[in-house]
């Protein structure tokens, strides 16, 4: 019961068909910011089955994150898990999408906000970005852990004790697996995004492979390379034939 | 002690005292204490009062006496932590700092002040052999373990 209080008394920041997000605080008086991601019951399913899926999802989700943390992977930290009421609150990261920092316009959350920052405040250029992106998805995938929503937007750079980070950001689709298969996909959704949402900024893709690649080790990275191309090839879904 | 004198004896003491070598940071204490106030609320408690749940949210494993072990007090304990989780709006703190005066020989020192055994620490919650600490300096690697002493506190509810 007691986190739903703490909703009325945050600020909603964006709100998806999964979850809303808060921005609040866990302490009165206030000291630490926290993000709230709270899973509200899904009125189109049979309550039970909603109250189910919630309940694993939050709990898949606060692993995923506590088990990149462990493998040096920079995510939010976990604060407190209330499967209950389907809440779980984080670390409040506060700093740029790596979208808005990449020069997309029409970001939501560059839009939103009047602090609009550039790499520059940040002390990066582009090439250092990619390289800090393909170390961080190369740790993530040494440990098995695949994101399935990798985009610009769910990636954050923040600076904290004039150090700066890149962060990784909503691991609700996220899941554990050794495929091969599974991490190329990741890539290749990543790829696909930064085509998109990056037109101009084409071959900077190439800079997130090598670190990735060096990340990974080269036995490694060779069977991935090889499935990618594969991947390149036929889409994100496999053939279903056979 | 049983009877009316057991309860003020018990009463006088009841506070959350806890090993303060242990505690990486005033938000892996505030982790571990918002764990167990949200286990009341939702009448989850894994032991039998709240100061407990405390030391319960703070051990990396679940058994309830190993946590008393190892973050409870001791006769050889020299800095702790004493915490007061009560429901009564009405609680003055100025009254319960007294309060609590009056039952710990010592002195009151800001948080920051209290040091924390890094290895100790490490020991405590096996993570020694983490991948992601390997060559970092020793500020980076106490951050960063902090970091882990946290999620690992938040996550303890849904981990078992």
């Amino acid at each position: 019961m007691s986190l739903y209080k703490l909703l009325d008394a945050s600020e909603l920041v964006s709100q998806g068909a999964e979850a809303k997000v808060y921005k609040g605080f866990l302490t009165s008086p206030p000291s630490q910011l926290v993000l709230l991601k709270y899973r509200f019951p899904k009125k189109y399913r049979h309550p039970s089955l909603s109250a189910q899926l919630t309940r694993t999802r939050i709990t898949s989700e606060a692993r995923a994150l506590v088990r990149c943390v462990r493998n040096g992977v920079r995510v939010p930290d976990v604060r407190v898990v209330d499967v209950e009421s389907g809440i779980i609150a984080m670390e409040w990261i506060n700093g740029h999408t790596v979208r808005s920092l990449l020069g997309d316009s029409e970001d939501p959350d560059n839009q939103q906000r009047e602090d609009t920052a550039s790499l520059e405040t940040y002390g990066v250029s582009q090439e250092q970005l990619m390289i800090l992106i393909g170390q961080a998805l190369g740790r993530m995938h040494k440990a098995d852990i695949i994101h399935s929503d990798l985009t610009t937007s769910n990636m954050m750079i923040h600076s904290k004790n004039g150090r700066t980070e890149l962060v990784l950001i909503d691991f609700g689709l996220s899941f554990q697996s050794n495929l091969v298969e599974d991490k190329a996909v990741d890539l290749y959704v990543l790829e696909r995004a930064f085509s998109s949402t990056h037109p101009q900024s084409e071959g900077l893709y190439a800079a997130v492979l090598d670190s990735y690649a060096t990340e990974l080790g080269t036995k490694a990275w060779i069977t991935v390379k090889k499935r990618l191309d594969d991947v390149r090839l036929r889409g994100r879904k496999r053939s279903m034939v056979g | 002690m049983t009877g009316e004198e057991g309860e003020r004896e018990r009463s006088a003491v009841n506070y959350a005292f806890i090993q303060s070598e242990l505690i990486t940071s005033l938000t892996a204490l505030e982790t571990a204490i918002h764990c167990a106030l949200l286990a009341e609320e939702n009448g989850a408690l894994r032991t039998k009062y709240i100061h407990s749940e405390i030391l319960w949210a703070l051990n990396p494993t679940t058994n309830i006496s190993d946590a008393f072990r190892r973050f409870g007090v001791a006769d050889t304990t020299t800095s702790m932590i004493v915490i007061s989780a009560s429901k009564l709006p009405t609680t003055d703190a100025s009254y319960v700092q007294s309060a609590m005066q009056s039952v710990v020989q010592g002195d009151i020192v800001p948080l920051q002040q209290l040091s924390t055994d890094w290895s100790a620490v490490k020991k405590c919650y096996k993570l020694g052999a983490e991948p992601s600490l390997r060559g970092l300096s020793i500020e980076e690697e106490q951050l960063q373990i902090d970091r882990m002493v946290i999620n690992n506190i938040g996550l303890k509810p849904v981990a078992i």
